[in-house]
């Protein structure tokens, strides 16, 4: 059953990417451009560091790997699961609907409905930023590396959720797809400079309300040696995976609850 | 057999009411009086296996929205639909394998992929054997005549070469049931013609049971056997094609070839159509056939004369402006 739609998903996913293959120029052009300026978002660290080297504890190299650990989850949301921002259409001009007459779980068509390349020039570029800055981070071992790979896909889950959670109001509103806007933002800036330098309500916005922080933030103190400035509880650095979790659990409720709403199951 | 059974179907949507005079962006948002509306109120039909319906009326009457039910895309606000035994949205994957869903203006296919990957692509969808779906995809290539452009991304594909391909792909399965969303919508005669002629077949052969939406009268014309019209989210009028020529048409008309007839200086009775030399006349009843004849023969130079049925598009018109369309 799961090997069945593993198959199924990449079956449709490469036909997507063989969509996109259909216009090669615009397919180099794309993830070209999008690492270059993935890049360019990532080196506006070192800039910075240039004039301020150490930003509330936070070394060059350090504040390079935590936003190019973004970089990377973003990539991956942006590359498999961008299709969030575009629920509102789909379901506007009633694709959707195609979804919820094939034999299959609707989640599972939505999820394998798209591939967006531009998300691999993002991925590059945080693979770029991430390895540029290990080299300069000491203690690196395989088991560590392992570890990343976990912090990176729960990253991913946790905007894929956050994302989704907006992208389910349409359900109910057949609008809102603004309001993304507003999360796109929160998490390109916050995701890039430690927490601790903003003020104590962000602090907590960001860590129990919106928990963005727990993408790139909080598991990068894991990597560090000095962890002594995590704020409210050092456990903060190993609950992003916990975090994902919950936070995925919580979007196919909302999903299937939205869903119901759109067919109009009752309320 | 009754493949399909609606009964009393409601399908209430509510719908802001809108708030007038300034500020209404900001009334809008603030807003929360909610108007609802049975956009399908109480509509109950059957169908039997092997039947192809027509279901037509205005735009908005409700047709999509009793599809949708049907398909398991909406659940029925109040009232009860079973497609061979099943609530749709109560077992909407099982449904959705017996049943085929065209929207004639939305594609299923991949759009910037040849044409036989969409296909392939259903095929796993749809979990079926290889065997099986190497006979249905042979199959549907011969009489739909696709083998010279399945390798064509679909994109490049006509518009009847593209509806064409959307059918087989809902077919592809083997459902029971086909419905068609506008099939033939901005298609020539011939492309026409040709997926007219295909589900003609397949529901003889198959005995694949058909319900389509059209504004095309010659779709119903040539294919159905029945038809539901239905406006404001209520049935008109259900029953045979026949029936519903004898019930709103009730006029027939007689049909002058009369090369020489001048619009100008036409003074005898109203010409209500005209198509190149022949002279639409309507009688409404058969006893005027005989004086008309000698009216016109007074006034044209006639060629040749038949009394002739109204075609179904006259009776639709006939339906729409009862209802004040």
């Amino acid at each position: 059953m799961i090997g069945r739609h593993i198959k199924l998903y990449l079956a449709m996913q490469s036909a997507n990417l063989r969509s996109h293959m259909a216009y090669p120029l615009n397919f180099a052009i794309g993830v070209l451009s999008i690492t270059f300026l993935g890049l360019s978002f990532i080196l506006v660290s070192w800039v910075i560091t240039q004039k301020v080297p150490v930003i509330d504890g936070w070394s060059t190299y350090e504040l390079i790997f935590m936003t190019s650990l973004w970089r990377t989850t973003h990539g991956i949301f942006i590359a498999f699961f961008v299709q969030s921002w575009f629920l509102e259409s789909l379901i506007r001009n009633g694709e959707f609907d195609r979804f919820l007459v094939r034999p299959l779980n609707p989640m599972f068509s939505f999820a394998a409905h798209n591939i967006q390349i531009y998300g691999f020039g993002d991925m590059l570029a945080g693979l770029i930023g991430l390895v540029a800055a290990m080299v300069h981070i000491p203690d690196w071992t395989l088991g560590k590396i392992a570890i990343l790979l976990v912090i990176v896909i729960s990253g991913a889950a946790i905007e894929w959720s956050l994302q989704m959670m907006i992208g389910c109001m349409v359900f109910w509103t057949l609008q809102g797809g603004a309001m993304r806007h507003i999360l796109d933002q929160l998490l390109a800036q916050f995701t890039r400079f430690p927490l601790s330098v903003y003020n104590g309500v962000l602090q907590v916005l960001l860590t129990f309300i919106l928990p963005v922080a727990f993408i790139s933030y909080y598991p990068s103190y894991f990597f560090f040696g000095d962890r002594s400035g995590v704020p409210f509880s050092p456990v903060l650095m190993y609950l992003t995976p916990l975090v994902a979790l919950l936070l995925v659990s919580v979007t196919y409720f909302v999903w299937t609850k939205g869903l119901n709403a759109y067919k109009g199951a009752g309320s | 057999m009754d493949i399909i059974v609606a009964d009393n179907l409601v399908r209430q949507f509510y719908t802001k009411e809108k708030p007038e005079g300034s500020f209404q962006l900001l009334k809008a948002l603030f807003s929360f009086k909610k108007q609802s509306k049975n956009v399908v109120d109480h509509v109950s039909f059957t169908v039997r296996k092997g039947d192809i319906v027509g279901y037509i009326g205005p735009n908005g009457a409700g047709k999509s929205t009793t599809i949708k039910m049907l398909a398991g895309v909406l659940v029925p606000t109040s009232g009860t639909v079973h497609v061979n035994g099943i609530e749709p949205h109560m077992n909407r994957k099982r449904h959705a394998g017996q049943i085929g869903v065209v929207f004639g203006q939305r594609t299923q296919l991949w759009w910037d992929l040849p044409l036989i990957e969409s296909f392939k692509l259903l095929g796993k969808i749809y979990d079926l054997p290889k065997e099986r779906f190497k006979h249905n995809l042979d199959m549907f290539t011969d009489i739909l005549d696709m083998s010279s452009f399945l390798s064509t991304p679909v994109r490049q594909l006509s518009l009847g070469q593209r509806m064409r391909g959307d059918i087989a792909a809902a077919l592809l399965h083997e459902p029971e049931i086909l419905f068609l969303d506008e099939p033939t919508i901005g298609l020539d005669i011939m492309a026409k013609e040709k997926i007219q002629s295909f589900l003609q077949e397949i529901n003889k052969e198959k005995e694949i049971t058909i319900i389509l939406t059209t504004h095309n009268m010659d779709d119903i014309e040539k294919l159905c056997h029945r038809v539901i019209f239905i406006d404001k989210g209520q049935i008109l009028f259900d029953g045979s094609t026949e029936i519903m020529t004898a019930e709103f048409g009730g006029f027939r008309y007689l049909v002058v070839d009369a090369p020489n007839w001048e619009e100008a200086a036409w003074n005898g009775p109203p010409v209500e159509r005209r198509e190149d030399s022949q002279l639409f006349f309507r009688i409404e009843d058969d006893k005027q056939v005989a004086s008309m004849i000698k009216q016109l023969s007074d006034l044209l130079d006639i060629h040749n004369l038949t009394v002739q049925e109204p075609k179904i598009e006259d009776v639709i018109k006939q339906l729409y402006q009862r209802i004040g369309h």
